[in-house]
């Protein structure tokens, strides 16, 4: 009994480590007039997504505008309906505005922004420090250690000569 | 007798000239070789004596070769070994003879000889011509290093088979050969033209082949001995000596050229002296070409209380002459008051979770150093909780080892520099700094055994370091990949996230039999048939029928974005490949079995197998067959264009005619297949492999 509870284990183990990796995690709306929502985007430990080759293409671009990461995925806006097979029945479809997709891409230190494009023509753009780093939740993700755009990652040091600034500058204010 | 002569001899004090007890072995192939098989002779000395074996040299002689090795000195209780790998031999048997030679007690030269023997036979599998002989070969004089040179050999063909020959000049550090047909009863003048590079005493061997099936067969060889002349020599000088001295430590530089026409082989640099202490040398250097300059820092510490230093430097090199040595002396004043810390021994240490960087920081000097501070850094690309270690002191003669863990950021790393810098203070309350730094490995490729995510891939190409589900080394894989030993590549399961409709609590089990039903019809119908064991391919995670709440609609358009958001919501947010919902209860139309978005999500009626992997096909982006007609068909419905289903709300990728007889992605009756007429199978496949769900 102890050997399969350790076999078990050992299983569970390694399955967990095949599959935490970081991800980019987006989750947006297809707009069928060219246009894309965001409804959320996080860091995270996942699996990047299933992809079938379409006219979209999901990017992420490095400071330079480099792109680092592309996948061409198709969208539908939609739905087939079937009928029970040997029935003489045929089958309808239904045609909607707006599809749900959620996007998981390969997670880059290195990404700067994220893209959405349909046969090349860009439709939304995402800039990742904004969204993860320009916060003051007292958390330094690993994605802003060393991007001055998150307070939370800064040193003390330079926390200490931000505050001295920010003194020196109201301090100045005021006399004026 | 004997012993009375010894007995003399320590009597009077003259000490006699002895052998060293040497164990000697030529050890040859214990099985019949063929002629175009190398031969292999393992050679041995072992000295059982409490007294070493000097200048040994070990002379090999087979058939009419003769191989000369130079053993060195073999101290008490050592064995020299190496095994020689001598060319092809003619079909006939031979006798290898060892004859080792060395300087014994009181320097007497000794020899002591051994035999084995081997035999070599004409395979009996393939027609070789035989009685073909070099009957004489003629040698160039004035031969000069570099030059190519003519040399003639006459081949007689005294057998009655035909055949294709290759005649091969080979001499100390070269070969030529030729290509050459000869018919029996005839004679063959050949020339041929090798070049001679090694000065010195070489060897003209000429090899005769007789080529069959490709394969070369040695029928006969013959030797000359060729005196090679030097044309160049190297000359290596040390241009310049100078020392950067930073208290008890010397970086001493030495800038080596070579003014000879010759490269500089085997250049050793040795440094000597009795009370410095070499820390490293940087850069190693081997070869120095001609007219090349290489400076060298070789760093040296004071570990005495001594300050003035008179140290010796050898530089041994070799040309086409011989071994020559050029020495330089100089004089070092050193401090040795101070404490001298330094990083000596640096390693990444890849057996934990994440690297480590663990050093071995040691005090040379003759103080301690207090407050030391040892910091990690890198130009970029790194992240540490706490990149420095601190020691309150270290004694002079004392080390101590450290370890410092850090996360590597960038998923390219290529050559990473790790910077280690350390700070202390002296007794004298002087703060002194030192930077040592060291590498990080990365950009393996896929399939790669791996310790870390940093060390796999690239920014373009993203990889991680994935367990292997067998046990084993870890690999480098895509992105959700882990290797698979048995198809010997990174392969995905496809993870489906099943939902149930309609399910009361107790239906859980019912609800994940039905779906296990639907699935491995999938998996007997889809691409995934042809994977070593296919069920394994998919993983399916059940979402419990309590967590799915009542929809409020039998819709199946709606249940389709119902079920999505259940999983959006779900612990599988970041796993799923697709998404499949059962069930109980009929849709809105109640002739509907089943519903798909062309994207991540399907639904079906419960106890519809056919419909649900008809539905992973739209999601898929699969279209229905495209119409086709059955003439006669006792249902109307199949007597009309696709067997019932309706076209035209998509671009078809599998645009074909369907047959009629149970395509998967037709109406027509049947659950036999995905069409291969229509492509239906092939888009599957690739979409399968895009993935990594099959390979």
């Amino acid at each position: 009994m102890k050997k399969a509870l350790t076999l078990t284990a050992l299983i569970l183990l390694i399955t967990t480590s095949a599959a935490a990796e970081s991800i980019f995690s987006l989750d947006i709306n297809i707009n069928r007039n060219d246009t894309v929502d965001l409804n959320s985007f996080n860091i995270t430990e996942g699996e990047p997504s299933a992809f079938r080759n379409g006219d979209y293409t999901i990017r992420t671009l490095d400071e330079n505008s480099n792109a680092l990461y592309s996948q061409n995925f198709s969208t539908s806006f939609t739905v087939v309906y079937d009928v029970i097979p040997n029935t003489s029945t045929t089958s309808e479809s239904e045609t909607r505005n707006t599809t749900r997709k959620l996007l998981r891409i390969p997670y880059s230190y290195e990404a700067e922004s994220i893209q959405i494009l349909n046969s090349g023509k860009e439709l939304y753009s995402l800039d990742i420090p904004d969204r993860v780093c320009k916060n003051n939740d007292d958390k330094c993700p690993e994605y802003c250690i060393n991007r001055e755009i998150d307070s939370d990652c800064q040193t003390e040091d330079k926390q200490e000569t931000a505050g001295i600034l920010s003194w020196i500058l109201n301090f100045v204010e005021g006399i004026f | 007798m004997k012993k009375t002569i010894i007995l003399a001899a320590l009597v009077l004090g003259i000490p006699l000239a002895t052998s060293v007890n040497l164990q000697t072995n030529a050890e040859t192939p214990d099985r019949v070789l063929y002629p175009n098989e190398t031969v292999d002779v393992n050679l041995s000395v072992e000295n059982l004596d409490t007294r070493p074996a000097e200048n040994t040299s070990i002379l090999l002689e087979v058939g009419e070769r003769e191989f000369e090795y130079d053993a060195g000195d073999i101290e008490p209780s050592e064995e020299f070994n190496r095994t020689l790998e001598l060319p092809e031999f003619p079909a006939g048997s031979y006798q290898a003879k060892a004859t080792v030679n060395y300087t014994g007690f009181l320097g007497k030269r000794f020899t002591e000889t051994t035999r084995s023997g081997f035999k070599v036979r004409f395979p009996d599998f393939v027609r070789i011509p035989r009685q073909v002989y070099i009957q004489d070969i003629k040698v160039p004089d004035n031969v000069t290093a570099g030059d190519e040179k003519t040399v003639n050999a006459v081949i007689n063909h005294d057998g009655d088979i035909e055949g294709d020959f290759t005649a091969a000049v080979v001499s100390k550090d070269s070969g030529t050969e030729k290509e050459f047909e000869l018919s029996p009863g005839s004679q063959r003048n050949l020339t041929v033209q090798p070049t001679f590079y090694s000065p010195g005493v070489s060897f003209a061997e000429t090899r005769l082949y007789a080529d069959v099936n490709d394969d070369l067969f040695l029928l006969d060889y013959l030797s000359e001995q060729v005196f090679v002349q030097e044309s160049r020599i190297a000359r290596v000088n040390v241009q310049d000596l100078a020392s950067d001295k930073q208290d008890s430590r010397a970086d001493i530089q030495l800038d080596l050229v070579n003014n000879g026409s010759s490269p500089a082989y085997e250049v050793n640099i040795s440094f000597s002296s009795d009370d410095l202490r070499k820390i490293s040398q940087k850069p190693e250097v081997s070869l120095l070409n001609s007219e090349e300059k290489e400076t060298v820092t070789i760093e040296v510490a004071n570990p005495s209380s001594a300050s003035e230093f008179h140290p010796s430097l050898s530089i041994r090199y070799r040309d086409g002459r011989g071994y020559h040595t050029v020495e330089r002396n100089l004089t070092l004043s050193l401090n040795a008051t101070a404490a001298d810390l330094g990083v000596e021994e640096v390693e990444i240490d890849k057996s934990g979770e994440r690297p480590a960087l663990s050093y071995l920081i040691a005090n040379n000097g003759e103080e301690r150093a207090e407050e030391v501070e040892v910091e990690l850094d890198s130009e970029s690309g790194i992240a540490a909780e706490n990149p420095s270690d601190s020691f309150n002191e270290i004694g002079p003669g004392e080390s101590e080892n450290g370890e410092i863990g850090f996360s590597v950021l960038k998923s390219n790393v290529e050559n990473l520099k790790l910077n280690i810098s350390t700070s202390y203070h002296t007794d004298a309350g002087t703060e002194k700094t030192r930077k040592e730094s060291t590498t990080l490995e990365g950009g393996y490729s896929e399939g790669a055994t791996c310790g870390y995510n940093y060390q796999c891939g690239t920014s373009s190409n993203p990889m991680s370091c994935s367990a292997t589900p067998a046990g084993g080394a870890s690999r480098c894989c895509p992105p959700g990949e882990s290797y698979s030993s048995s198809a010997g590549t990174c392969l995905d399961k496809m993870t489906l996230v099943a939902v149930p409709l309609f399910y009361e609590k107790e239906g859980y089990q019912e609800f994940k039999e039905i779906t296990e039903e639907q699935v491995k019809f999938f998996v007997e119908k889809s691409p995934l048939q042809e994977a070593e064991n296919p069920r394994s391919r998919v993983e399916v995670e059940y979402i419990r029928p309590e967590e799915v709440g009542n929809p409020g609609t039998v819709d199946c358009g709606r249940l389709n974005s119902y079920v999505q958001r259940i999983v959006l919501e779900s612990e599988y947010r970041n796993s799923y490949d697709k998404i499949i919902a059962t069930t109980t209860r009929e849709f809105k139309d109640e002739n509907v079995a089943g519903c798909s978005t062309f994207g991540d999500t399907e639904v079906t009626r419960a106890g519809f197998p056919k419909t649900m992997t008809h539905e992973m096909g739209h999601s898929f982006g699969l279209g229905h067959t495209k119409d086709h007609r059955i003439a006669n068909s006792p249902i109307e419905s199949y007597r009309e264009p696709g067997c019932g289903a309706v076209r035209g709300y998509r671009d078809y990728p599998n645009d074909a005619e369907s047959d009629g007889l149970g395509e998967i992605m037709s109406y027509c009756p049947g659950d036999k297949y995905f069409s291969d007429q229509s492509d239906e199978y092939g888009i599957l496949k690739e979409i399968f492999e895009q993935n990594g769900w099959i390979r």
